[in-house]
């Protein structure tokens, strides 16, 4: 079992060297750099040239690509080109903060959806499922950042029922009024998250329930709901799994639209920001993170079917 | 011998996209007690579709009426979908066709027949455990304390067959359907299937309905043998009636088209030409009128009534000469 873990964790190192070529070489395609972030009227051409020296920012990009892995390599994301801050400070202070708002979203979105899905799919073309499956269709053609401003309008505005910006109160720490801010980011990424993962377990629902098995079951007098709870959920969980494991970056880079529409100190905000000025050591570190997140995930969701499904347990 | 189940005029619809699919469309049969009845017939005839009009296991698309289904004295027609649940599994049970995909690969074997013993007996966990490996133990699985803790894809195509016929033994039926259970297994394992369910009816007095479109099987396995065709019962009748007394045409062709040992090298099978009417357009009459090489133009205009050659054999067809019923 360690080998395999060790095996497939090294697979996945060439893959990450690849995307961060890739995206080295994009971010260097761009028209303009950091530096014409910073430029202001005042400053002379000779000016902006010495600190596009000091950045590197001059060198082939071979040798800014290698500078940066040399640098990454020895624990050092670097600092922003911009702000001259530490990377890895700056992430430490802001993930924790994203953290907060996805993990409960999307944990309660992936509770309701296993809920609604399995009744969706249970009672496949009646009123429930109808309503259901329009209601995720809606939602899935909706845009996240037109709720959050539909919430902000109504919620925040109109009905002044909670703040519209923000994590706290300034100069209040209190856990209450961290809530009293999380009630709106965290609906509307519950509303992002829902459908898709509804209609995912629907149709899973729907399959599992087309299975041999189920019709046995019927035949040796299970009722419905005896066929559901016992002998489908747990057959429609196994792909929630792999769902799971691959919803792991969202940790990071999971709500970054949600965030900077209600200004919430997390990733969302800094990651946009450094890609509006091509900070590229920021954008990099994001993507390395969220790089590495998705391959753990995935391995965390090959393991955890491996310990549910006998099928592939044996298989080993 | 009385009568287990006795069906009265079963009729099922299918609503589907291209409109009403009737599937069965008036058929009288009984099941009595003690005896395996044959039902046999092409793909589509509606063989499989009858068995589970009566132990409503159609989907919702299916509508299912019939003048009676009266089971040891009681009329099916009236009971409730709740009292219908405990019939099924208790009086009737079902094994079908594919056995690999017939069980939920994430429960244990264990699991499967523990569910269904403690549904029906008031016993507790380990009681039911020890039942479970008794009935392993009776349908033949070797060293079955094991077994039971087992998952279906560690089993193979006959013994998971046996593993169902064990899980309906669980609930002692008085009647089991068994749908094609040896199709997909190979020869050698068919006939030890068969065999069991032989020795079942045997020790432990109960029905058997085998539906097939094996004749060979048929021959070997039944007390009576009904032929369906076109949702339709063409003729019923005693083994050996239906195999040297054949009535009806269709039955004759059926019979015909046995692929026999001493066929030589580079002779033709015998088939019925022609293809079975579809569900969406059944013929008003005979349904076997196209394929029928006596059908006359009654035939393909009025459904053909009864006719009955003897205490237990009777046919559907114009050119039969039998009493009338």
């Amino acid at each position: 079992m360690l080998k395999y873990l060790i095996k497939r964790l090294l697979q996945a190192v060439p893959l990450l060297l690849l995307i961060t070529i890739l995206c080295f070489v994009l971010i260097d395609l761009a028209p303009y750099d950091a530096m014409d972030a910073k430029v202001t009227d005042k400053m002379t051409p000779a000016m902006i040239e010495q600190m596009r020296e000091e950045a590197g920012l001059n060198d082939p990009l071979p040798v800014q690509y290698l500078r940066w892995l040399k640098n990454l390599l020895k624990g050092d994301l670097g600092q922003s080109l911009i702000n001259k801050t530490d990377i890895a400070t700056d992430l430490k202070e802001k993930i924790p903060n994203t953290i907060k708002l996805v993990l409960p979203s999307y944990i309660t979105a992936f509770l309701l959806a296993i809920g609604l899905g399995l009744l969706a799919g249970r009672y496949k073309n009646t009123w429930v499922d109808k309503l259901i499956n329009s209601l995720a269709s809606i939602g899935l053609a909706v845009p996240t950042f037109f709720v959050a401003l539909l919430f902000i309008y109504y919620f925040g505005l109109k009905l002044d029922l909670f703040p519209v910006m923000g994590m706290n109160s300034l100069g209040e720490d209190s856990f209450e009024d961290f809530l009293h801010h999380l009630v709106m980011p965290y609906s509307v990424l519950v509303i992002g998250f829902l459908p898709d993962l509804t209609r995912y377990v629907r149709s899973s629902t729907i399959t599992q329930f087309d299975e041999d098995y189920v019709t046995v079951q019927k035949a040796f007098g299970s009722s419905a709901g005896t066929i559901l709870l016992r002998h489908v959920s747990k057959n429609v969980l196994l792909p929630m799994i792999t769902k799971l494991g691959m919803a792991l970056p969202m940790l990071v880079t999971g709500a970054v639209i949600t965030e900077t529409v209600f200004a919430w100190p997390g990733i969302g905000v800094y990651f946009t920001n450094a890609i509006r000025s091509l900070d590229y050591p920021i954008v990099m570190a994001v993507l390395v993170l969220s790089g590495t997140l998705v391959i753990l995930g995935n391995l965390i969701s090959d393991i955890l079917c491996a310990v549910i499904d006998p099928r592939i347990r044996v298989g080993r | 011998m009385s009568n287990l189940l006795e069906i009265k005029n079963l009729r099922t619809t299918f609503s589907t996209m291209q409109g009403k699919a009737d599937a069965i469309r008036g058929v009288d049969l009984q099941v009595k007690e003690n005896e395996i009845l044959g039902i046999v017939g092409e793909s589509g005839s509606g063989k499989s579709v009858t068995m589970k009009s009566v132990m409503g296991l159609l989907p919702r698309s299916a509508k299912v009426t019939a003048d009676a289904l009266i089971y040891k004295g009681e009329d099916l027609t009236k009971k409730k979908e709740k009292e219908l649940r405990s019939f099924r599994g208790r009086e009737m049970a079902m094994i079908f066709q594919d056995p690999m995909t017939a069980l939920n690969p994430l429960r244990t074997i264990g699991y499967h027949l523990t569910e269904v013993i403690c549904r029906y007996r008031k016993v507790s966990k380990k009681e039911a455990e020890a039942i479970a490996i008794e009935m392993l133990r009776q349908v033949g699985i070797p060293s079955p304390e094991e077994r039971m803790k087992q998952y279906p894809h560690e089993f193979s195509g006959g013994m998971r067959q046996r593993v169902i016929i064990s899980m309906a033994l669980c609930c002692e039926p008085s009647l089991l359907i068994a749908d094609e259970p040896t199709t997909a297994l190979d020869v050698t394992i068919q006939a030890q299937i068969l065999d069991l369910l032989k020795q079942l009816k045997q020790d432990r007095g109960m029905s058997v309905v085998l539906i097939s479109h094996d004749m060979g099987v048929m021959a070997n396995m039944c007390d009576r043998i009904a032929v369906m065709y076109g949702g339709v019962l063409v003729e019923e009748g005693k083994v050996d009636e239906i195999f040297y007394q054949p009535k009806h045409p269709y039955t004759k062709d059926l019979l015909r088209s046995i692929p026999r040992p001493e066929v030589t090298r580079g002779a033709r099978l015998q088939a019925i030409d022609g293809a079975p009417p579809t569900l969406h357009n059944m013929p008003k009459g005979c349904p076997f009128a196209t394929r029928c090489q006596y059908a006359t133009e009654k035939c393909f205009e009025i459904m053909p009534e009864t006719r009955v050659f003897s205490d237990t054999q009777n046919a559907k067809c114009h050119l039969l000469t039998g009493k009338e019923e």
